[in-house]
């Protein structure tokens, strides 16, 4: 670990000296104290906000992701400068001076990435205390930007029992009995999906109970939950506004019972908050909506109220776990994981190649990484089987193994739920830690100490 | 201890090729080469420009892989990590950071050999002293001269007091009085019972310094042995003496040209293994032995003589001054009139004199080794000289020798 600090030291104080760190605060100075007075968004706050994160998040990672790379030409220069013949003379391993190379460049990025953050922090605060356009602005912005709520989505009941029921019922009434083929399975299944497509239909004068699970939010009545829903009305009213009432909580487990009575625009999205001591102290959380609606039959017209909550993530419960200040650091942290993985990348390719080289190749697994997402949609070109034998297998394999190196960076960017102050969890911190780092980042390194280690280091970079 | 005889260096049938990018063979830069540098030996590579001698150094270290034969370094690959511990290398060229200044440099490097804070302080600044940059070391090395990088450059390889130092022209770029003190901290080091490995053009230097030479050519050993085998010239008679005034060198001759009727030469020391070396490379050549080096030089082209106008004396003068001390005309060496014209040696004295604070040039050893050509009665008159020789009589003739005829 001494000889490995020694270097990383080294690359540091060499970045300082070169004034490559100075230059990027400088950079970062720049682009951050423009652009809060620069974006207005929608000339509401909470819009100002979310514009200044998103660029500003993004503005830093891809800066950085350069630097990353920019920062292996120390490697190229100790070869190109010779000044590789004086250090590996000395009781040095040859892969603790790569893995001390890299592990200053991250300590460079860590450090200029917390100086980031804390500008990006600061220049947010600074902006969300300006005054709110008015009250919606301000909640909006208080309760949901500058904050990490998690989502739980509405348990589908469970149709099984009934669907056989049912199936039983259709085989004894002989409904099967005409068909020529027919697969029992399927049958049921699609008999289970009738019924909860007829579940998340709520009639006029029906009500439905939404149930959530690992609702794992501080209970006191003096936090809040928040319900977030769309919902779709079968017939349109005339005046598009349809009444209903939620009623939270669960007089069974003898929590607090709010009931909120609503006249909502249908097809749109509805927050409704209420106090969290309508958790149940396991955790669950029960809401009953009940359609008010009644039939409305004007004439030949018949307005059907039936209110349907189409998709899974129609209703949501939303409860705060953390602060945006956490949010901000695990996002950040997504970053720092990025920028370790592209600088094993440069430290890799300055093993072998020159410096110009090397940068074109990482800056190739960059742009494939962030593209990932895309090429993996548009194509499937490693073809399974082929007619060239061994050289198709190799080939299969050489390229799937240059696949699976190479991440999908969208995986790990979470900077759309962090501008929508949605909870960045740190399960997710830890395992782009293990897949990224530990695992991609460490198999590059010791491909570059191997390398390294074979290479003669008077011999002129390719 | 058996440990103790083992030898610090034992290459057998070490052989460099150079390929290139498509893994063809270029260069042979080295072939064949067997050496064994015993413990307390100060061993000389010598050879022309291009002869594999830096080659032959690398490759000891673990910088660049033979293409073929074995290496043991203290009885280890050269590539392995705990030996270095024990090893010093001063590189062809001062390869140092030139963002750091000579303090951070020799901290650095210190520190890669896990010395701690008290003991790198006092390595660091000790080593400054000695190399005399103690002034300058809040400078950058990218703002050095060449001979101050040079000068890092050796305290560099001397942070971890090593048992073998590796020093590959050591001189080069360093004024006289550097060059002296270089060659005191070897003969110090040597005495003191470090294994050296030098590679030097200064032959008068290896010469004084060195147990053993090795003389490349075209990657081949040309010859090996100690200086005194090498030199050893069976049909000849050396009379050596201690300063010897003007007329008795006169009357000796006489008597010998009486007698035996043959003339006797009256020369430095400095002058013998040069011969050698010239006679070994010469002799290379013209049995066309095969080198990837330096050729032999041809003319001077025509366009340069134009500007012999202006500097033409000057270097005419030099020249005339430089062969006189090489042929070494008997008598004239004891007077240094004849040598230099005495307003230089004005100029030498001052330049020299606050200079010297660490070495008094005329209690080293070098001026002590007996030479057959006497020498002024004063020490100012003697610092002069050796000023003077560092000067011209032995790196510029050397050089120029070794261009016109490597
Ligand atoms: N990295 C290299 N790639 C290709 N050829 C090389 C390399 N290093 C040295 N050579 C060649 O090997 C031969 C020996 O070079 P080397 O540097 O060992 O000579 P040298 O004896 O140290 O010369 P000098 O007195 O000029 O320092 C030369 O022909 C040189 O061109
Ligand atoms: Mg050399």
């Amino acid at each position: 670990m001494g000889s490995i600090w020694t270097v990383a030291r080294h690359t540091i104080s060499e970045s300082i000296r070169n004034k490559v760190a100075l230059s990027f605060i400088f950079m970062l100075g720049v682009l951050l104290v423009g652009l809060p007075f620069a974006s207005k968004g929608d000339n509401t706050v909470s819009g100002a906000v979310q514009a200044f994160l998103s660029y500003s998040v993004t503005a830093v990672s891809a800066l950085l992701s350069l630097l990353s790379i920019f920062l292996a030409k120390s490697i190229s220069d100790d070869l190109s400068g010779k000044q590789i013949l004086t250090l590996m003379t000395k009781p040095i391993a040859r892969w603790k001076y790569v893995v001390g190379r890299w592990f200053g460049i991250v300590c460079i990025d860590t450090a200029l990435l917390s100086v980031a953050g804390l500008m990006i922090y600061g220049f947010t605060m600074y902006l969300a205390s300006r005054p709110a356009q008015d009250e919606i602005d301000a909640e909006r912005l208080k309760g949901q930007i500058l904050c990490a709520r998690h989502a739980s989505n509405f348990k589908i009941p469970d149709f099984a029992a009934e669907a056989e029921a049912k199936y039983q019922e259709n085989v004894e009434l002989g409904k099967y009995s005409g068909l020529a083929e027919h697969d029992e399975e399927r049958a049921k299944n699609e008999i289970q999906a009738q019924m909860i497509g007829r579940w998340r239909a709520v009639w006029p004068r029906e009500s439905r109970l939404f149930e959530f699970e690992d609702v794992r939010c501080d209970r006191s009545p003096e936090s809040m939950i928040h319900l977030r829903y769309v919902h779709h009305v079968a017939g349109f009213p005339p005046d598009e506004i349809v009444k209903y009432t939620w009623i939270f909580g669960d007089p069974e487990k003898g929590t607090a019972l709010y009931p909120a009575p609503r006249r909502d625009y249908i097809d749109r999205i509805h927050t409704v908050s209420v106090p969290a001591d309508c958790v149940a102290p396991d955790n669950t959380l029960q809401v009953v909506f009940e359609n008010l609606n009644p039939y409305v039959q004007f004439g030949e017209v018949q307005y059907d109220n039936t209110v349907v909550f189409q998709k899974d993530d129609a209703v949501q419960v939303y409860f705060q776990v953390g602060t945006f200040g956490g949010n901000l650091t695990r996002t950040l942290s997504l970053v720092l994981c990025k920028l370790a993985f592209l600088a094993a990348i440069g430290v890799a390719f300055a093993t072998v190649f020159s410096f110009p080289v090397a940068c074109l190749g990482a800056f190739s697994v960059l742009l494939l990484a962030t593209t990932k997402e895309f090429l993996l949609d548009s194509v499937s070109w490693i073809p399974e089987k082929g007619s060239l034998g061994l050289a198709q297998f190799l080939l299969n394999n050489i390229v799937r193994g240059i696949y699976f190196i190479i991440p999908n960076f969208d995986k790990f960017n979470s900077l759309d739920l962090l501008v929508d102050g949605r909870n960045v969890t740190l399960m997710w911190v830890l395992l782009t830690i293990g897949s990224l780092v530990l695992i991609k980042t460490t198999i590059l390194l010791i491909a570059g100490c191997l390398m390294f280690m074979r290479r003669e280091v008077d011999e002129v970079s390719l | 201890m058996s440990k103790a005889s083992l030898p610090v260096v034992q290459t057998v049938g070490l052989n460099k090729v150079f390929k290139d990018f498509w893994r063809r063979p270029r260069v042979s830069a080295v072939q064949n080469l067997n050496i064994e540098i015993k413990p307390g030996e100060v061993f000389g590579l010598l050879g022309p420009n291009g002869s594999g001698k830096s080659t032959a150094i690398k490759m000891l270290l673990g910088l660049l892989y033979p293409t073929k034969g074995r290496i043991s370094i203290f009885g280890r690959p050269p590539t392995d990590v705990a030996i270095k511990q024990r090893i010093g290398y001063l590189p062809e060229e001062s390869y140092l950071y030139r963002f750091l200044d000579a303090r951070e440099t020799l901290d650095f490097y210190g520190r890669l050999f896990r010395q701690h804070g008290q003991v790198r302080r006092e390595r660091r600044d000790m080593l400054l002293d000695m190399v005399g940059l103690q002034h300058e070391s809040k400078r950058r090395i990218g703002e050095y001269s060449k001979g101050m990088a040079r000068r890092i450059g050796l305290a560099q390889a001397l942070i971890n007091d090593p048992e073998f130092l590796v020093l590959d022209e050591p001189t080069s770029g360093l004024d006289p009085i550097g060059t002296r003190q270089i060659k005191d901290v070897i003969r110090r080091l040597g005495d003191m019972g470090k294994t050296i490995l030098l590679s030097s053009h200064l032959l008068a230097d290896v010469e004084d310094v060195c147990d053993r030479v090795c003389i490349l050519y075209g990657g081949k050993v040309q010859a090996e042995g100690t200086i005194k085998e090498l030199l050893a010239q069976k049909d000849v008679t050396q009379i050596r003496a201690d300063k010897l005034r003007t007329d008795t060198i006169e009357e000796i001759k006489s008597v010998v040209e009486r007698r035996e009727s043959k003339s006797i030469e009256v020369s430095v020391p400095t002058g013998r293994l040069e011969n050698l070396f010239l006679k070994i490379v010469e002799d290379a050549q013209a049995a066309k032995v095969e080198t990837s080096g330096a050729g032999q030089a041809g003319a001077i082209p025509e366009f340069l003589g134009a500007a012999t106008d202006d500097g033409g004396t000057l270097i005419q003068s030099l020249i005339q001054a430089a062969d006189k001390e090489v042929k070494s005309e008997p008598v004239p060496m004891a007077s240094p009139e004849s040598v230099a014209p005495k307003p230089s040696q004005k100029v030498l004295d001052e330049l020299t004199k606050p200079k010297q604070p660490a070495h008094e040039p005329g209690q080293s050893s070098e001026e002590a080794t007996p030479s057959t050509s006497p020498v002024g009665p004063t020490k100012p008159v003697q610092a002069d000289r050796s000023i003077i020789e560092g000067l011209m009589g032995q790196s510029d003739s050397a050089a120029e020798k070794d261009r016109g005829n490597g």
